[in-house]
């Protein structure tokens, strides 16, 4: 069975444009365009990843991140954050599985994602 | 009265110009005595008397006097008389007869005609001068003489014959006088100038000429040898020649030395006399001197006459000339219309000076310009010189030539009745500087253009205001993009990154063994979507960048605000401030899109400015849109922030005017030049309820139909096409 992973992006271009790719890379995707919607998603669907746009209106994919940081059952996710300009704080960099330059090529994208169900098996 | 054919000859009233007691009276005592001796020395061995001066001259000096002064003339003609005649050893009552009778004649004749006459000269017209003849010359004397001493005597004495003689004799003598002596002292003493002043050498040359053929033809007519008749014609020719140019004082001049040389002489010549006897004889030259003087007298007067009226005539001419009359198709109307078309002429000159550079009309279809500005050869006086399309388009500078030429053209061949161009213009000077030639195009009934009446204005300065401006908002412009770039960068890099991830996802595909051509498309169409819409905005940042004319499309307000939310998403995120939206449906506007982004991009980025130093949760703009009236929209951009100074208020949108630590002033200057340059104003104000401050703008919508203000169109250049 293939691996759950929560996508959010409030771009939905974006967000239909990765969610192929990484249907083609062979996973299941849920899709969600804000805070609401990811917190709901991940509560319910309880996702194997989480890969996430950082720059997103009212709460960007730090304070999405952080929740699910702090979140009892949900923080054990690891969450790959997506974005053009990385951030360079340690605390903010800790907070991700991987940061990857957005857009990212898709072997990256699949070795991150590898690695990442890797950490999460264990 | 002047006797001249050049000099003004005027008519009026006799009045003597020494009036004074103290002057007249030797005046008229020396002029009796000396005419009174010359008739004695006039009459001939047979002392008959063929002329009479003192009548002639007392009548003279009496009409030139008023009658209340006419005491004075007796006075002193008295003595003069007795002075003249007493060697004639005449008993004392015989000379006061002869004194009495002289004066009596003389007032008699005076005072008949200034009853018909009054103050009026009688050389000036032929009517008052026939009245003169027959009063003084004809009349007057035929029923005075009676009272002269000789002929009363005669009759007393029963010697009928020899009365009758005497009657004739004194007549003609009176009569003779009056003619002659009297015209010409009348006219010597009038207060005018004299026949000979103001003349050219040419004319005293004249009058030598004439004094010489005038001795001449006296000498042939009065000669002894002179014994046909017919040589008395050869007098005339002289006299009238003298009358016609030189006028009545030179014709009564010389009739009166003829008459007077003729009776001195010691014979009656043969030439004018018909009968043996010598007072027959007298009688005889009397009637040919009285012939010759009233025709020469006549023909003096007439051409005078003619010669004044012609000069009236011409002065009047002169005087509606300058002083047209109100009524009438006259010459004075079309002299006060040739007066209207100068002043109008002048009118435009001035106007052009101060208004514009130059007014022009050019007459197409005959090639003609009239220009209010000449070139230097004519000190810059309007001029009319030949203009073809081809001449007109050299004094267009190279660059503009085939654009201006082309777009008047066209204009020539529609229906426009208006036509406006900026070009780079090559005066007379040969240096180009820049104008603005506006035209009206005049058409006949068919609509083909006749003629394109306009107006040239140099344009230097305020092209180089527009440059100053343009650079300006340039200046403006750049650093208001270099505030969102943050904002561009992401939009730009959104549908790039959509690509490339369909891009990889379609070669995976492409790996499987199982490939669906359905799936292959939908990648692909994806694909091409997200390249438009990053090409979109591309081209939109170009035009946002772009240094060009300001470009009028219809446009939705609506879609320009959506376009301007989205650019500054991430701008909006960083700063932490909220953007809402409240657009209602909105009628189309006229406008340009990269210059309206550009207005809502510097009152949001004012907004968001303003609210910087406010808690991250309270930094809200909204923005608003809604129709105003029938035909205007209206967009407001609502901040929560500290609000505007109410003293700074009225200079916001002033240029380099800020309130910022680091602001350059620009932003909201371009705001208000480029709703300006739509026609539509904008304006800034408090918010009601004291939290921050509304910035709005207002434009027409389409439906308006208005046509954008000339000077709004000047800061951009920009046309409607």
């Amino acid at each position: 069975m293939s691996a759950v992973v929560l996508l959010i992006d409030d771009d939905r271009r974006i967000r239909n444009s990765l969610g192929r790719l990484l249907r083609v890379l062979s996973y299941q995707v849920v899709e969600a365009a804000d805070w609401d919607a990811a917190l709901v998603l991940a509560a319910a669907q309880r996702p194997d990843v989480v890969v996430t746009d950082l720059h997103m209106p009212e709460h960007s994919g730090v304070d999405i991140a952080r929740r699910l940081r702090s979140h009892p059952e949900l923080g054990g996710i690891p969450i790959i954050a997506l974005t053009a300009t990385p951030p360079r704080d340690d605390e903010t960099i800790s907070l991700f599985h991987a940061v990857l330059e957005k857009p990212c090529a898709a072997e990256d994208l699949k070795r991150a994602l590898t690695d990442a169900l890797q950490v999460r098996k264990h | 009265m002047t006797r001249g054919t050049w000099t003004a000859s005027e008519a009026g009233p006799a009045a003597l110009p020494v009036d004074s007691a103290a002057l007249l009276l030797p005046l008229s005592g020396a002029l009796y005595f000396l005419a009174a001796s010359l008739e004695l020395g006039l009459r001939g061995a047979d002392a008959i008397v063929v002329l009479s001066p003192q009548h002639g001259v007392l009548l003279a000096l009496l009409m030139l006097t008023r009658p209340e002064r006419w005491w004075l003339i007796a006075a002193a003609v008295v003595p003069a008389h007795l002075a003249a005649c007493w060697s004639t050893g005449l008993p004392l009552w015989q000379l006061a007869w002869q004194g009495g009778f002289s004066f009596i004649l003389a007032t008699g004749i005076t005072t008949a005609l200034r009853v018909l006459l009054g103050e009026r000269s009688p050389f000036d017209d032929l009517r008052d001068y026939s009245l003169y003849v027959l009063t003084a010359v004809v009349a007057g004397p035929a029923l005075l003489t009676m009272l002269a001493p000789n002929v009363l005597l005669s009759l007393l004495t029963g010697t009928m014959d020899l009365a009758v003689a005497d009657w004739q004799a004194e007549t003609l003598a009176s009569s003779l006088a009056i003619l002659t002596w009297g015209s010409w002292v009348y006219l010597e003493l009038l207060p005018r100038p004299g026949w000979l002043q103001q003349r050219t050498p040419a004319q005293y040359v004249e009058v030598l000429l004439i004094a010489v053929a005038l001795y001449g033809c006296f000498h042939l007519t009065f000669g002894r040898a002179a014994e046909y008749h017919t040589a008395l014609y050869l007098l005339l020719i002289p006299l009238l020649w003298l009358s016609v140019r030189f006028g009545v004082a030179a014709a009564a001049m010389a009739v009166t030395l003829v008459a007077s040389a003729a009776t001195a002489l010691e014979h009656i010549p043969q030439s004018v006399r018909l009968r043996e006897a010598p007072e027959a004889a007298a009688l005889d030259l009397q009637i040919f001197l009285i012939v010759m003087a009233l025709g020469a007298m006549t023909i003096a007067i007439l051409v005078d006459e003619r010669r004044r009226a012609a000069r009236a005539a011409l002065v009047d001419a002169e005087q509606r000339l300058i002083e047209p009359q109100a009524s009438g198709p006259d010459i004075g109307t079309l002299r006060r219309a040739e007066l209207e078309l100068q002043r109008n002429d002048e009118r435009l000159a001035c106007i052009a000076r101060v208004a514009c550079d130059e007014i022009y009309d050019w007459d197409i279809a005959r090639g003609e310009l009239w220009s209010s500005c000449g070139d230097a050869s004519n000190d810059r006086a309007p001029s009319v010189r030949q203009m073809t399309m081809e001449s007109w388009g050299c004094s267009i500078h190279p660059s503009d030539r085939e654009r201006v030429m082309h777009d008047l053209r066209q204009t020539l061949q529609g229906t426009a009745d208006t036509w406006q161009a900026d070009y780079l213009y090559i005066g007379s000077g040969g240096s180009p500087h820049w104008v603005r030639d506006r035209a009206c195009i005049v058409r006949d009934a068919n609509g083909t253009p006749t003629r394109i009446i306009g107006a040239i204005t140099d344009r230097s300065d305020h092209k180089k205001l527009e440059e100053a401006n343009r650079t300006l908002e340039r200046v403006g412009r750049l650093a208001m993009i270099g505030q969102i770039t943050a904002s561009i960068a992401h939009e730009m890099n959104q549908p790039l990154v959509a690509i490339r991830y369909n891009a990889e996802a379609g070669l995976l595909f492409l790996g499987r063994e199982s490939c669906e051509k359905a799936e292959l498309h939908d990648i692909l169409d994806d694909i091409r979507r997200d390249n438009r819409r990053a090409s979109e905005l591309v081209g939109r940042l170009r035009e946002l960048l772009h240094d060009r004319e300001l470009r009028l499309d219809p446009i939705d307000i609506n879609d320009v605000i959506t376009d301007v939310v989205k650019l500054l998403r991430v701008e909006s995120r960083q700063r932490h401030v909220q953007l809402e939206t409240e657009c209602t449906e909105l009628p189309t506007v006229l406008g340009d899109y990269a210059r309206m982004q550009q207005v809502l991009l510097n009152l949001i980025l004012n907004g968001m400015d303003a609210m910087a130093g406010l808690p991250e949760t309270h930094r809200r703009i909204a923005i608003r849109t809604a129709r105003t009236g029938a035909t205007r929209i209206q967009v407001e951009v609502v901040d929560r922030g500290s609000g505007i100074d109410p003293a700074t208020l009225p200079r916001i949108f002033d240029s380099f005017f800020t309130s910022k630590e680091h602001g350059m002033g620009l932003g909201l200057a371009i705001a208000r030049s480029i709703v300006e340059a739509h026609g539509g104003r904008i304006w800034a104000k408090n918010n009601i309820d004291g939290v921050g401050a509304t910035l709005s703008f207002e434009i027409d919508s389409l439906d308006s139909k208005v046509i954008l203000p000339a000077d709004s169109t000047d800061r951009y250049g920009a046309r409607l096409n």
